[in-house]
């Protein structure tokens, strides 16, 4: 059974989440982009699969986004009924599959990239807890916030840490937002206890991605 | 203590040397990069690979100077430094 998450938000707020969406595709596509562009002068693994871990994630986002679109658009008719998309047909099923894929491979992918590591087996442990946990997870949505935020967690650690060896703004602008978006990752595990987790998330989320580009116009003008 | 060179560094001390005199012999990147020489043998390769610079032969000796996409990487250095120590990816 899959409970789409964009069902448990208060109905006039659906809108707002597409456009949340888009936003986030474009912020996330936006350091995607300029990290494969530093890859191509530096050559640096580590930027590759930095940039690559963020282009699924902004894919990811552009998946949410289309699904929400869809029950944005559908919500009148009924759609989101009982809480579960019973209504939606296998393409639809086969998107919210794809958006967890995507996020959760470009999480795992970014933490891997901090940890430092050359070894690619820590990279497929990673990819293979991950897979097993969505999978046998009687609730995948859940399992899925969970490990979002074990994740995000994770990166918010690493970038704590860079800013204890580099007091700089700019690494204290990352570190602050990847600690709001871990913030609002954990908003979204409670959704089901009510839809108001559903906009404090996204508002967190907002705000984490907000600093981000704020980082990424301040590298751009050093 | 001092800290360890990374590689973004190493390339951008050796390509700055170069840019400082135009046509540059080995001996001396390899006086002001403080590398050792098979470690600057490395990195020359690598550069001239990556057509950051160029190796001509000048009286039978060998000059070292920067190439259009190499004096564009100088001039990008500080950006890419920035974003790389955002992300402590360096």
């Amino acid at each position: 059974m899959v409970v789409y998450y964009a069902c448990l938000s208060p109905p006039w707020f659906l809108g707002y989440s597409v456009l949340f969406s888009f936003l986030f595709m474009l912020a996330s596509l936006l350091i995607a982009g300029f990290s494969l562009s530093i890859y191509l002068k530096t050559y640096s693994k580590n930027v590759r699969l930095f940039g690559v871990g963020f282009l699924l994630i902004a894919l990811s986002y552009l998946t949410q986004a289309i699904l929400n679109l869809f029950v944005y658009v559908r919500a009148k008719n009924g759609i989101c009924d009982n809480l579960q998309l019973q209504s939606l047909n296998v393409l639809s099923h086969l998107g919210i599959g794809l958006h967890l894929v995507l996020m959760t491979v470009g999480l795992a992918l970014l933490v891997y990239v901090t940890l430092k590591t050359r070894e690619p087996k820590i990279l497929a442990l990673l990819l293979i807890v991950s897979g097993v946990m969505l999978l046998l997870s009687k609730n995948v949505m859940y399992a899925f916030f969970l490990l979002s935020t074990i994740y995000l967690a994770l990166l918010t650690w690493h970038f704590v840490d860079n800013y204890s060896h580099k007091k700089e703004k700019m690494t204290l602008i990352i570190a602050v937002a990847f600690f709001i978006l871990t913030l609002g990752w954990i908003g979204l595990l409670f959704i089901p206890y009510s839809p108001l987790f559903y906009i404090l998330g996204s508002m967190l989320h907002l705000s984490g991605f907000g600093l981000i580009f704020w980082n990424y116009t301040l590298v751009r003008r050093p | 203590m001092t800290k360890k060179r990374d590689r973004l560094e190493i390339i951008h001390s050796v390509l700055e040397t170069v840019r400082s005199r135009g046509e540059v012999k080995p001996t001396h990147i390899l006086y002001k990069s403080n590398l050792s020489h098979q470690m600057l043998t490395e990195y020359l390769k690598e550069l001239i690979e990556r057509d950051f610079m160029r190796a001509t032969m000048i009286k039978n000796k060998k000059r070292y100077s920067l190439t259009e996409k190499g004096y564009k990487y100088l001039e990008e250095y500080k950006v890419i430094k920035a974003f790389l120590e955002s992300y402590g990816l360096e």
